[in-house]
Formats: C-alpha cells, structure tokens, sequence
C-alpha cells in the first residue's frame, strides 16, 4: 500500500517539478549580475513567449542605492523593459541603453515604481519558443 | 539509466499524465500504475522526441519550443500577475534597523522551539515566512547562532510544505561552512527565501508562496513598530509609515486569490490594519530624475506621515494578528 502511495504521489507530482525551469536560469545567469547587492525581493521569474508583456510594482525606500535587473533569454531576442512612476510618467527605458539588462539607480524618498517588460513578436518564426525572464531588484549594504 | 534533462512544462505530457491518473484510479493494480510512473517518467525525463530547437537549447537554458498555446495562454493574465509581485524582502527592512542604529534583541523573535507545533500547510507557510523575517533580522545584526537555528527551523517548515529541495542538505552544509562570512550567509539566506518561493509558484502553489510572503511581511512590521517612535526616534517611524505601499500592494496580491479559505483569512486580518493605515497621510506629489556623473537619482515631492496615536494603532493591531499565528 506504501508503495502504491508512493508511486501515486511521482505520477501527480512529476510534471509540477518539471515545469521548475526558470529557477536555475534565474541562480545560474541572474543572481550574479547583482553584483555585491543584496537581493531584495522573493521571486519574479516565468517563461514568457513572443508578444507577451507584464509589469510589475516595487517599493523603494528613500536614500537607499538599488540594482534593478530585467534579464531574458536570447531565445526571445531584444527584450524592452521601462521603468515609471504611478502616474505612468516614464523614468527610465533599455532601449539604447549600454547595459540592457541593468538600471542602478539611487531612491531620494519612498515611492512605487513601475517595471514594464514586452517581449517583441517573431512573426517570421517557424517554431516559438518561450524563455524565462527574470525581474530582480537588490540594494546596497 | 536515465541521463536526459527534465524537459519541463510540457502541456501535452501532462494533459496524458492526468488522463492516465484518473484511469488508474479506477481499474488499474500497482503493476500497471508502476507501469505508467515509468512511462512519465521517461517522458519527463527525457523530452519525448526533442525537436532539433529544443536539443539547441535544453533546460537549463531556460527555453523551450511553445508546443500547445491553448495551454499555455490559458488564464494567462492571472498566472501572471500571480508570478510577478514584489514587497521589500524581509532582509532589507532588517537593514534599515540596523542603520537607524538600533540594536538586536532576541526576545522579540518567534521562538524556534515552536516548529513542531506548526501542523496544518496554513501555519506552516505563515510560520515560515515569520522565521525568514527574524532569521534576515539575525543575519544583518550578524548573530550567527541565532541565524543558523533560524535556517534549520525554515527548513524544517519547507521539508513540512513538500519543497525540501529549496534548502536541502548540501546547501545547509554550505551555509555552516560559511557562517563567519557575514556575505555568504546574507546571500544564503536571500537564496533561501528566493528558493522557497521559486519552488511554490514553479509548483504551481502560489497560494502557499501568497501565505509566507505575507508572514515574512507581518513579522517585519511587528519588529520595526518595536523600534519605531520609541524617545522620539524618526527613522523608523517614518518607515513604518511608508508601509501603507506595501500592505495595499500586498492586499491587491491576496485577492487574486479569492477562493483560496486560508488565503482570506490572511486577508481579512490585513484589511483591518489597512483600516487602520488609511490615518496615513499621502500627499501625492512628482517624480524627478537627474543624472549625474552616470548616477540616476529618483526623487518625489510625495509625502508620508502619521501620527503617534497611528504608530500606535498600528503596533497594537499588528501584535494582535502576529500572535493569532505564531501561537
């Protein structure tokens, strides 16, 4: 009966631990590029697909220095992200920027920002593909 | 012997897989359901037949060919939403007690000895979240006891909640090893916090990972209101104040939940100190930026402040619904 159990419970369970991709890109490609900040969120990571956007908001406190990065996988080509206030008035975006994937930045007072993240379409593509895009804040001890 | 990659979030492998449950439950012996856990497991493990863009990029890469799009669009927008969310971790209001220059007091920490009494996955993931504050409040004031009994409380819990893999032996070993490196151990135990969630909203429970974030949260605010406004002290009060964006934000996360029971119940404690909060004054104000010399610096002319008499409101409420759950 144990071992039926047991053999019930790796059917069920199986597809959930194997749907677990984007954890080791996010420890193995993401964490790194903290760079002596410490990692003030949980876990913002999922495999997104071509055309697809997502926003998240995030706390900042005053007189504190932060590193906010937006790292996707090539897979999904040029990924955008921008950075704005709640009132939508648009501080920060990586397009032209020299470091696509990192914003430093240092916070006078407590607000809320907004990251916005847009995956660009493949239209020409025969196969999609999803890849895993992280979102990752840290501040400075 | 089975040398592939999990291939991962195959829709259509799990679409048979469930097809196949719900089969064996009705007829099948142990020698059949032997049969078909082999069979997924072979699936799993090794992809199937990999298309020559999936061999390109396996899993660790972070990619895979979109193979059924009903799947994976379906409920899209709340999948989403219920991935991406963020309030400070517990690590960095920790900080900023220390950097208000207060010092550490190990009396106001939820005791380890508890563990044990936490049963149900409910108190289990609010404890949780309650040891992950008080063990990054020990980590930052470098009590390094204090922040390994912490670790081996938190995974005690997470082995509880089914995901001993987010602190497992070999990274418990680690952290002993490097426990007089105030560095490694900050990043352990960010890594351990970032592991547990990962492993729930990976495994599709983001319910549990909703319950320990907002445990992590509820400690936090208890051991900053034990500091805030204490001999007329500012800093602290005024981060406490600034936690009205956190506890809406938090709230907002909690009803994409809504037909989750133990979910409401948290919920409903937090909407009656969000009550409380609404004496916060926030005088909406506008951003800035200025760049200099490569350094972007944000500034708002918004403004948040309260009262003492909210301080204290919001100290006593957050005592209340602390101790509702760390009994």
């Amino acid at each position: 009966m144990k071992a039926y159990k047991i053999l019930l419970f790796l059917l069920v369970f199986i597809p959930s631990f194997a749907s677990a991709q984007c954890k080791p890109f996010t420890k193995n490609k993401v964490l790194p590029k903290l760079n002596g900040y410490v990692q003030n969120d949980s876990y913002n990571s999922a495999q997104m697909a071509p055309g697809e956007d997502a926003e998240l908001m995030v706390t900042f406190f005053g007189g504190r220095d932060y590193r906010l990065l937006v790292v996707a996988h090539p897979i999904l080509g040029d990924v955008e992200f921008t950075v704005s206030d709640i009132n939508g008035k648009q501080i920060y975006t990586n397009k032209g920027a020299q470091d696509k994937e990192a914003f430093e930045f240092k916070m006078k007072n407590t607000q809320q920002l907004v990251i916005k993240i847009k995956v660009p379409e493949q239209k020409d593509a025969v196969v999609q593909h999803i890849g895993c895009i992280s979102i990752v804040s840290g501040f400075k001890q | 012997m089975l040398s592939c990659n999990f291939i991962g979030n195959n829709p259509y492998q799990r679409t048979l897989t469930i097809q196949s449950v719900q089969m064996i439950k009705k007829h099948l012996s142990l020698a059949a359901i032997a049969s078909v856990c082999i069979g997924s497991l072979a699936l799993v493990a090794c992809g199937g037949s990999k298309t020559p863009a999936e061999n390109k990029a396996p899993l660790e890469s972070g990619a895979s060919e979109l193979t059924n799009k009903d799947e994976f669009f379906k409920d899209r927008e709340q999948a989403l939403k219920q991935i991406f969310f963020s309030i400070p971790a517990p690590i960095e209001m920790a900080d900023m007690i220390k950097d208000a220059g207060f010092s550490f007091d190990k009396a106001m920490l939820n005791s380890v000895d508890k563990v044990a009494k936490y049963v149900d996955e409910e108190n289990r993931a609010i404890n949780l979240g309650i040891y992950a504050a008080d063990l990054s409040y020990s980590t930052v004031f470098e009590q390094k006891q204090e922040s390994v009994n912490y670790l081996a409380a938190s995974k005690t819990l997470s082995n509880a909640l089914g995901i001993d893999a987010a602190m497992d032996e070999k990274f418990m070993e680690r952290v002993q090893k490097n426990q007089n490196n105030k560095d490694s151990l900050l990043s352990y135990v960010t890594l351990s916090y970032q592991n547990v969630n990962a492993y729930l909203k990976e495994g599709k429970r983001t319910d549990v990972s909703a319950l320990i974030v907002a445990g992590a949260w509820v400690e936090t605010l208890y051991l900053s209101t034990q500091y805030a406004g204490k001999n007329g002290e500012k800093s602290m009060k005024q981060r406490v104040a600034e936690q009205t964006y956190s506890l809406n934000q938090l709230v907002s996360y909690l009803n994409l939940f809504a037909t989750s029971d133990r979910v409401n119940r948290m919920k409903e404690d937090l909407t009656r100190l969000q009550a409380i909060y609404k004496d916060v004054i926030v005088v909406k104000g506008e951003t800035s930026v200025e760049k200099e010399g490569g350094v972007t610096t944000i500034g708002s002319t918004e403004t948040v402040t309260m009262s003492d008499a909210t301080l204290a409101k919001i100290a006593a409420e957050t005592v209340v619904i602390r101790n509702k759950y760390i009994q």
